[in-house]
């Protein structure tokens, strides 16, 4: 942005005036002190920052003293494309206008005008950097701050990384603007430079810590409530079981003195018995001798009646016994009668078989001879045996050799037709067709006649005559034979002979079978035989007796044989059984005899010594008359009841006494004692269990009722709610925290790289002023920390008012130069270098001369000669109030 | 009220419920919505006691967990037996929460002393007028050492008697199980059912209403008011009606609230529009707890959104639970990058921060931080009045 033009009117000591100011390059406003050279920077100031109806202190401050007027400011600006006049008058008559020039021309007033105004300026230009980069008078030597700054941070990234295309001035605007967002974020979890964590974190995590404790203290306390109520139940147990101890303890120590009490009262008892016995034992004696005596005999009275009776009935009982062995006896000589009759029987059958095989012999014999007497005469009819046909047989082969030799040596006649003729062979006419045979031999003569064509006649020769006659002779000699034989032929007499030869087979079959039923024996004596046993047969069955009937049939007979044997052999048994019965009885008998012998001989010994026991006690002390009627008996049953009586106390103190010792008193009385005792310790210790138990309860009472496990719930519920939010802010607080340092060493990279440019700027300008071994270092913020001048570095608080002036306006030179382009501002330095020395203004002179060239640098001075140094400067000349330059 | 006649049962009508787990805590449930909780509870009390009235019922019997434990506060007690307060008879029986052990609450002074005359402790048997007994079986510590109801039925019941048997605890479905005897043996259950010792088992435990095997006199009752993410079925009360002739079981609406557990896979801007509307359809909202377990990658305007829709349900809710185990994932892309118009540092430290957050583990900060930077960045905007 450029200043072009700047009107004041009736503005402080300033009535009116009208300044022109070179667009690029430095003006020189010049006038003496008072002139209102400071009135010029302060207007620019009002214009841009106060409303023209605005109250405050400093605008009312610039109204002229004394005069009632409004105070008037008008400015021209330019901005790259954009120029306008922007006018206001404060005060009196306040009014506010914008008037448009390029790149349209518009006139607006009011707070529209403001608005507008305010906004053109923003777009155009950086005003932290407009207001950084002014150095008034008098405030001039702090260090500017520029931190914030767009254009500057703008144009130094534009100089670290001229090379790629920088950055918008709105996006570098947007990249510090946020950067302190997320610095705020930063230290809402942590402090700046050490980055430790902030009282909420601290507390959060304190808070989860505390509600931990809180719950795991109730959760320590619930578990101490359940284990008590665990350990309520457990004595309630044990409780139950002590009383069940104690009932049983004094069960124990009831029985043990029960115990105890019947064993003293049965010595007692054993004393007084005793006593007793031991005074009347003498009298007791003798009472008890005469009573056993007395009791013996009665009782050997009774046993001998009693054995009597025994001995009776024993002889009686033999006789039934003897009958029945009797009877058994009678039994088994039956059945050892019937067992004969049924071995008899048996035999009987067998005998009958015997017979019946032998008959059957016998006849298959006679029937075996019947048929060799047929055969044998049979054979009589073939009366032509071997012996008889041998010469038959014999002539019969002669002639047939006789033969043979006549027809070997008579002529052989073949006859063969060739065409159909008739021929007759010794006048016996047969046709032939042409190419039929005719054969014929013949030892006779032969006549021939074929057709009536032809006769042929054939005579045999010597020879065969010779034959002829040999074979006639044979024949003769066969038919002597023949006859001889009483045959007709040779033929006849083979039939003959071989029939004859099939009878002989039959006969000696015949005769063969014979032999083999008869199985060696002779015919007759088997016939013998058959009649004797016939006989015998027939004598037993006329002899049997018909009871019991016989058995039919063998089988039948030889089951019958067997169980007459059994009962035989049951018969016997019976008998022995019987007879070991009446063995029985009759020893039974022999005994009670004998015993009623003793005992009638006990009773007799009895007898004696009771009359010796009588002797012994006396007559003058028991009356033991055994008269009826005497007073004797009553004394008698009185003194046996005496004697009994004694004798009873003396038996009951035996008894007591051995009781007694059965009950071991001495055990008892321990176990008496320990049984005591151990009711005692159950008592106590069941007094001590409810004593505990019932201290428990009202404990468990007071404590179930305080709610504890609602409690420990409430503070796990805090406890999960604080985790939550705990998590939560960590987390935020990490978010944070990773975006803190991601975007600061980001920064930092970027810082460092802004670094070069500007202080190589600073230095570059002030080795003009400073020498060429001028250096400055730069802080984090950009801040100019220490010059070094000649090797030597000094902080700059320690410099003089006037190299730190000097340096605090080459550093805003430096950023006017950086961002001299699109985004500069002008400018405005207000009575600077007053502690400047000639060489070093002139230094400086040159510097701003330099500036110049690319940057509007307006410069307010009382000093005329101060700039002259600034060749290139257009001087104006600021009057008097009335006089403007 | 329907009467009982005299000598012989001919009706008899009666709400069976359980597992009021009153004074039951829920950690994700911050102070408020646990206020809320509780009192929701004792609401659904007082309806109970309300329906009871209005439906006749002879009595309610409540099958343990009646209390969350026998550790709460007077208050919570209190406050409790109030809601109870009424004309028809209330039967309490001891379960695995509140035994009727040494601290047992049912033995306490508050309830000996200030409970209303409706409402009873039931151990044992009682005599519902003639003709029908009520027994309870509670149980006397939290380990008990045999079946938790049999003793209920094991007795011989009069000709012409009917018999309800209140009990807690887990059924063992017909498989006994020798090293569990604290399990309900559903053998003799049946048993006792055929053989008219019982007539029907109200139970307690499972927070779900649910019917037990198949001879419609074994019930759950379940939770009239849900009290957890995994229950199947609970805000309910049964109505039973029960005669010689037969049985009738309704199941009445009693719970207002629920809990929700919702799973989404994020991808995408769809998807979060996709949860937003599922959001919107619940019904109740201030009587519903959603844990949300949602996982997947988010581009940074996506997650921003996700976050608002995430807010606004947070407020509306009874809670919103959101396990930190189960998060997604942030990643900027190239419209992201473009719309924050970081230049110069800034950018730097966006792609640094990127490159961190690509880190499996430890880059969770880094993505945080790129959330951060995106809303400090639309922040500035807003307020330089500026913006795209």
């Amino acid at each position: 942005m450029k200043i072009l033009r700047l009107r004041l009117k009736n503005f402080r000591g300033v009535a009116e005036c009208e300044l022109e100011f070179l667009a690029q390059g430095v003006t020189v406003i010049q006038g003496p002190n008072e002139a209102g050279k400071s009135s010029l920077a302060e207007a620019i100031d009002l214009l841009f920052d106060f409303r023209s109806d605005s109250k405050s202190r400093r605008v009312k401050a610039v109204q002229p003293v004394g005069r009632d007027v409004g105070s008037e400011v008008e400015v021209e600006l330019r901005a790259g494309e954009v120029r306008f006049v922007y006018f206001k008058r404060f005060n009196r008559d306040h009014a506010t206008r914008l008037d448009l020039l390029a790149p349209s021309v518009e006139t607006l007033v009011g707070r529209e005008a403001h608005a507008k105004a305010n906004q053109l300026l923003e777009e155009a230009m950086d005003v932290t950097l407009w207001k950084a980069l002014r150095i008034q008078q008098g405030a001039g030597l702090e260090p500017a701050k520029v931190h914030g700054s767009s254009s500057l941070v703008a144009a130094l990234d534009h100089a670290a990384q001229s090379a790629e295309g920088a950055e918008s001035n709105a996006d570098a605007a947007r990249g510090e603007g946020l950067f302190a967002r997320v610095v705020e974020q930063y230290e809402r979890y942590y402090t700046p430079g050490k980055g430790k964590e902030r009282g909420n974190l601290t507390a959060a995590r304190k808070e989860v810590e505390q509600l931990e404790a809180d719950r795991r203290r109730l959760a320590g306390q619930l578990a101490e409530l359940a284990a008590e109520v665990e350990e309520m139940a457990t004595l309630r147990a044990i409780g139950g079981q002590l009383s069940e101890a104690l009932t049983k303890a004094e069960s124990d120590a009831a029985g043990h003195r029960e115990g105890l009490a019947k064993v003293d009262s049965m010595a007692q008892k054993i004393e007084g018995l005793e006593r007793r016995q031991g005074e009347s034992a003498e009298e007791e004696k003798l009472w008890a001798q005469l009573a056993q005596l007395e009791s013996q005999q009665s009782q050997h009275a009774e046993r001998a009646v009693t054995l009597g009776e025994r001995a009776e009935s024993a002889a009686r009982s033999l006789e039934p016994l003897e009958e029945r062995q009797r009877q058994a006896k009678d039994h088994l000589t039956l059945a050892g009668e019937i067992v004969a009759l049924r071995r008899r029987d048996e035999a009987h059958f067998a005998l009958a078989s015997q017979a019946r095989g032998l008959r059957s012999t016998a006849e298959r014999a006679a029937e075996a001879s019947a048929r060799v007497a047929k055969l044998s005469a049979r054979l009589a009819e073939f009366w032509i045996d071997d012996e008889r046909l041998a010469p038959i047989e014999h002539a019969a082969r002669a002639v047939t050799t006789a033969e043979g030799a006549l027809a070997g040596g008579s002529p052989h006649l073949r006859v063969k037709a060739l065409a159909d003729l008739e021929l007759a062979v010794d006048g016996e006419t047969q046709a032939m067709t042409a190419g039929e045979k005719f054969e014929q031999q013949t030892a006779n003569a032969l006549h021939l006649r074929v057709a009536e064509v032809v006769e042929i006649e054939i005579e045999p020769g010597a020879g065969v005559e010779e034959l002829r006659s040999t074979l006639s002779r044979r024949r003769w000699e066969l038919e002597r034979r023949c006859s001889e034989a009483g045959v007709a032929s040779a033929r006849e007499a083979r039939n003959v002979a071989d029939q004859r030869r099939r009878v002989q087979l039959e006969l000696a079959t015949a005769k063969e079978a014979r032999q083999r039923a008869l199985d060696g024996e002779d015919a007759e004596q088997i016939e013998e035989l058959l009649t004797e046993l016939d006989g015998e047969i027939k004598g037993y069955l006329d002899g049997r007796r018909s009871l019991p009937a016989m058995a039919q049939g063998a089988e039948a007979a030889r089951a019958d044989r067997e169980a007459a044997e059994t009962s035989l052999d049951e018969a016997r048994l019976r008998l022995d059984h019987c007879q070991e019965k009446l063995n029985e009885g009759r020893r039974d008998h022999q005994e009670s005899a004998l015993e009623l012998k003793e005992a009638v001989a006990e009773a007799a010994r009895v007898e004696q010594q009771m009359e010796w026991a009588r002797g012994q006690l006396g007559e003058d002390r028991f009356d033991l008359g055994t008269g009826e009627g005497s007073s004797g008996p009553s004394l008698a049953i009185r003194a046996r009841e005496a004697l009994e009586a004694a004798a009873l106390a003396a038996s009951e103190a035996r008894q007591a006494a051995a009781r007694l010792l059965d009950e071991q008193p001495e055990m008892v009385r321990v176990l008496s004692q320990r049984s005591e005792e151990v009711l005692r310790a159950a008592k106590e210790q069941l007094v001590e269990n409810q004593r505990r138990l019932h201290g428990l309860e009202e404990r468990l009472k007071a404590l179930g009722e305080g709610g504890l496990e609602e409690k420990r719930d409430d503070a796990r519920q805090r406890l999960a709610a604080a985790i939550r939010e705990r998590d939560d802010l960590l987390r935020r607080a990490a978010a944070a925290g990773a975006l803190y340092r991601a975007m600061s060493q980001a920064r930092e990279a970027s810082r460092a790289a802004y670094h070069g440019p500007l202080s190589g700027k600073i230095e570059a300008l002030g080795r003009r002023v400073f020498g060429r071994r001028f250096a400055v270092e730069l802080d984090d913020d950009l801040r100019i920390s220490r010059r070094i001048l000649d090797g030597t570095a000094l902080p700059v608080e320690a410099l003089s008012a006037g190299a730190r002036e000097q340096l605090a306006i080459l550093f805003r030179l430096a950023c006017a130069l950086l961002v001299s382009q699109d985004g500069g501002v002008p400018l405005i330095l207000d009575d600077s270098l007053g502690h400047a020395d000639p060489r070093r203004l002139a230094a400086m002179s040159e510097v701003l001369n330099e500036v110049g060239r690319h940057c509007q640098v307006l410069i307010f001075t009382a000093w005329p000669d101060r700039f002259a140094g600034v060749e290139s400067a257009r001087q104006i000349n600021f009057g008097t109030v009335d006089s403007p330059g | 009220m329907s009467k009982l006649s005299i000598g012989r049962a001919e009706r008899v009508r009666f709400l069976h419920t359980g597992d009021w787990q009153l004074g039951m805590r829920r950690y994700y449930l911050d102070e408020a919505a646990q206020a809320d909780f509780a009192e929701a509870r004792l609401a659904a009390v007082e309806r109970i006691v309300r329906l009871a009235a209005e439906e006749e019922c002879d009595f309610v019997v409540v099958c343990g967990d009646v209390f969350e434990s026998n550790q709460i506060e007077a208050k919570t007690r209190l406050r409790a037996l109030e809601a109870m307060r009424g004309t028809v008879p209330i039967y309490l029986l001891p379960g695995n929460h509140d035994p009727l052990d040494a601290t047992a609450i049912y033995t306490s002074r508050i309830f000996t002393e200030q409970r209303p005359d409706n409402v009873h402790l039931l151990d044992g048997r009682v005599e519902m007028g003639a003709g029908v007994e009520l027994v309870g079986v509670p149980w006397r510590s939290k380990r008990p050492t045999e079946d938790p109801v049999a003793a209920g039925f094991s007795a011989e019941l009069e000709e012409g008697k009917l018999r309800v048997v209140a009990g807690h605890g887990q059924i063992d479905r017909g498989h006994p199980k020798p090293e569990r005897v604290d399990l309900i043996g559903m053998n003799r259950v049946e048993a006792a059912l055929a053989d008219g010792r019982l007539h029907y088992l109200a139970l307690g435990d499972r927070h779900s209403v649910s019917e037990v095997g198949e001879s419609g006199r074994v019930w759950y009752s379940g939770s009239p008011e849900p009290t957890d993410f995994v229950e199947e079925r609970p805000g309910f009360v049964l109505r039973v009606d029960l005669s010689a002739a037969g049985i009738e079981v309704e199941q009445r609406q009693i719970g207002r609230w629920s809990f929700e557990a919702k799973s989404v896979e994020l991808m995408g801007i769809e998807s979060v529009e996709a949860l937003a509307t599922w959001f919107d359809g619940l019904e109740d909202k201030r009587a519903t707890v959603v844990r949300l377990v949602a996982e997947g990658q988010l581009t940074l305007r996506d997650s921003a959104q996700l976050e608002e829709v995430l807010d606004r349900n947070d407020n509306l809710l009874a809670a919103l639970d959101r396990p930190a185990a189960g998060r997604w994932t942030v990643l900027p892309d190239d419209v992201d990058r473009e719309r924050l118009g970081l230049e110069g540092f800034a950018r730097e430290a966006l792609e640094e921060l990127q490159s961190q957050a690509q880190k499996e583990g430890d880059g969770d900060a880094a993505r945080d931080a790129l959330g951060l930077l995106y809303r400090l960045v639309a922040e500035g905007r807003d307020r330089d009045g500026g913006g795209e």
